[in-house]
């Protein structure tokens, strides 16, 4: 039964992932992000402390990104790749941690490292500057099932977690200024740097 | 004061200036360039007396937070630079607004630094590379113009990036050897297994992308260029040591020498990649502060392949030029800035004849260049003479072969530089311009004699950092 629970945790992280990722309207993608936070949070800690404060780091990120997105005053992701490249991104990294790691880590691993990576390729790859800041908080979302093994003391996962918002807020506040400057989101527009 | 408390007491000292110099600012713009200086001057005292400390044989720590000779040396490293650039900002970012937000987040970037330096547990690590990326990120973007807001933007996201790649590092670091803390961790004797070198490979990717390090290095010449000269001089001459020194710390605590060849050679192979491609790229540059952000690649280069030798002469001479790179990009990096605020302009080939005007920082700049070019006697030379003689002796002489053509080509781009703005015929924009004020140029003096102090007595810091890179290698 437990076994059972996991592999559907395991597929409902999966797909919120995905959404984040493709969703073009930036309200849903963060409120899938929210979702995705929960999620680990739930399923990741032990401790009810360590629990909660996981829950309000992801609420309070979701606020953030929401209050932004009101300032910024934009909905919809500019110009975007087809939704099938993130799948095959995360099916490759899935399939290659399986096969090379899978002596070393169990399945649960595998999928982390995957979604890791789909944050990592939305990253480098979105051209939505917003989307790219919901593709690094991706990545770092799926490593708190990592770091919750680690049964570190609460000051530890406290120093994380704040570490984590200063950080979405800096890319927020770096955001805000791409918008003012250069009058768009578009992080490809918004390049007049070069070698 | 105990010696195992000047760790914390080094890190707290900028992080309550941090706090303190916005509420201040509020009530008195001078007061609170003053307080800033005057904390800066307190850290520095206070890296000099534990690294005295350190010199006298005592060692401690608490908190995994760990005073050893390396740990005092390159905090003492990274003070020098935080004083320098605090002192250079009270007249060369005066008339700038924003300023509160400023120095607490230079001196909270010193705090972060401090951190990373002194810090023996992986995970403690990745939370002051988080502190030092955000501090950082808003000092790049601090002028908000849009080429600062396109570096800010980049720097964030690809140092970001790197970080999670120290944290997934961290989390199998703790999965493989139950230990977070470097002090307690044993050593792996063999790399058996993909998770070692996983572990490995993501440190090298994490740190190396915050040092600089080809091909991960897309953020450097964008931030350095855009931020306020006082910040790249940190960037530049702090921030990528303290990563590269972090990764090395890392590496040499999981890895016993009979591992560390593979890992090793990744370093070396970064670092030879590093000082082909930064040269290059610096050859071809007419704007000075990207011209010295490249050449801060290749000189990191030198770092990594000295730390990837493996062999204790070579993290000397690595840690050697970890002190000699930091005086002279700080210190090029602190004459650009006076240069430009002189002059407007950041294209070389637009100036000329500056020597009559800015007798000092004609001079100190030329210095600097020589420093970093490795030519006799200035600190450069002792600590490439030491790389390469590692090399040398590790049985890699093709390596002393390209270092001693990097240098070469080195020497011919910052001459060049340093003749295309100070000598020649005198133009417009160097007609008008102004030797920098005395509050800019005290720091730039001071690094300038620290370059030809360190190049003509080596001796005693050799001998100071010897123990300890033997005692991180394990011995060896």
């Amino acid at each position: 039964m437990a076994a059972e629970l996991v592999s559907w945790f395991l597929v409902l992280f999966l797909f919120v992932s995905f959404a984040v990722a493709e969703l073009r309207n930036l309200y849903h993608a963060s409120f899938f992000l929210l979702i995705q936070g929960m999620l680990v949070a739930f399923t990741a800690y032990a401790h009810p402390e360590d629990l909660i404060l996981k829950i309000v780091v992801s609420a309070l990120i979701f606020y953030m990104l929401v209050t932004y997105l009101r300032r910024l005053d934009v909905r919809t992701e500019v110009e975007t790749m087809p939704s099938v490249t993130s799948v095959v991104v995360t099916g490759i990294f899935l399939g290659v941690t399986l096969t090379v790691l899978l002596p070393f880590i169990r399945f649960e691993g595998a999928t982390f490292f995957a979604v890791f990576m789909l944050g990592i390729y939305v990253a480098l790859l979105k051209r939505d500057v917003f989307k790219v800041i919901l593709g690094v908080l991706l990545s770092a979302n799926a490593l708190y099932p990592a770091l919750a093994f680690l049964e570190m003391p609460f000051s530890m996962y406290l120093a994380f977690d704040v570490t984590e918002i200063l950080v979405a807020l800096v890319m927020l506040w770096v955001a805000l200024l791409i918008k003012e400057r250069y009058g768009t989101l578009d992080g490809w527009k918004a390049s007049l740097l070069r070698w | 004061m105990e010696a195992a408390q000047l760790p914390l007491v080094l890190i707290l000292t900028p992080a309550v200036a941090g706090c303190l110099a916005p509420l201040i600012g509020r009530v008195s713009d001078r007061g609170r360039d003053a307080f800033s200086v005057l904390m800066e001057t307190l850290t520095l005292l206070i890296a000099a007396y534990a690294t005295y400390v350190c010199f006298a044989g005592a060692a401690g720590g608490v908190w995994d937070f760990v005073l050893d000779r390396l740990n005092a040396f390159i905090a003492l490293t990274v003070t020098i630079l935080g004083f320098a650039a605090t002192l250079y900002s009270v007249r060369y970012i005066s008339e700038e607004p924003h300023l509160n937000r400023y120095y607490a987040c230079l001196h909270f970037f010193v705090a972060g630094m401090l951190g990373m330096v002194f810090t023996q547990n992986v995970a403690l690590m990745y939370v002051f590379l988080e502190i030092m990326t955000v501090a950082s990120c808003v000092l790049v973007a601090h002028r908000t113009y849009k080429e600062a807001a396109e570096a800010g933007y980049k720097y964030i996201v690809l140092c970001t990036i790197g970080a999670l790649f120290v944290l997934l590092g961290v989390a199998l670091t703790y999965q493989h050897f139950g230990t977070l803390s470097l002090t307690a961790v044993e050593r792996l004797t063999a790399v058996d297994g993909v998770v070692p070198m996983i572990i490995a490979l993501s440190m090298i990717f994490g740190f190396g992308l915050k040092a600089g390090m080809v091909p991960l290095h897309a953020w450097l010449p964008d931030a350095h260029a855009e931020a306020p000269s006082s910040i790249s001089c940190l960037l530049s001459g702090a921030m990528i040591h303290t990563a590269a020194f972090a990764m090395a710390k890392v590496l040499y605590s999981l890895f016993a020498m009979d591992a560390f060849g593979m890992v090793g050679l990744i370093l070396v192979s970064f670092g030879v990649l590093s000082m082909i491609v930064g040269t290059m790229l610096a050859l071809v540059q007419t704007d000075i502060k990207r011209l010295l952000a490249y050449s801060s690649v290749d000189q990191m280069g030198f770092i990594l392949l000295g730390f990837g030798l493996g062999s204790v002469l070579g993290a000397i001479g690595a840690a050697y030029h970890i002190l000699s790179h930091c005086l002279g990009k700080g210190l090029l990096f602190l004459s650009a800035g006076a240069v430009i605020k002189a002059t407007g302009t950041r294209n070389f080939r637009e100036l000329g004849g500056l020597s009559s005007k800015m007798p000092v920082t004609a001079v100190v700049s030329m210095i600097a260049a020589l420093s970093l070019s490795g030519v006799p006697p200035f600190s450069g030379f002792v600590s490439e003479f030491l790389i390469c003689k590692a090399a040398f002796e590790a049985g890699h002489p093709i390596l002393v072969l390209v270092m001693l053509i990097v240098s070469v080509v080195t020497l011919a781009y910052l001459l060049r530089f340093v003749h295309a703005t100070f000598f020649g015929e005198p133009n417009g924009r160097s007609e008008a311009a102004r030797e920098a004020p005395a509050s800019m140029l005290v720091p730039m003096v001071i690094l300038a004699a620290l370059c030809i102090l360190f190049g003509i007595f080596p001796a005693p810091v050799i001998e100071f950092v010897r123990v300890a890179c033997a005692a991180l290698l394990g011995g060896a």
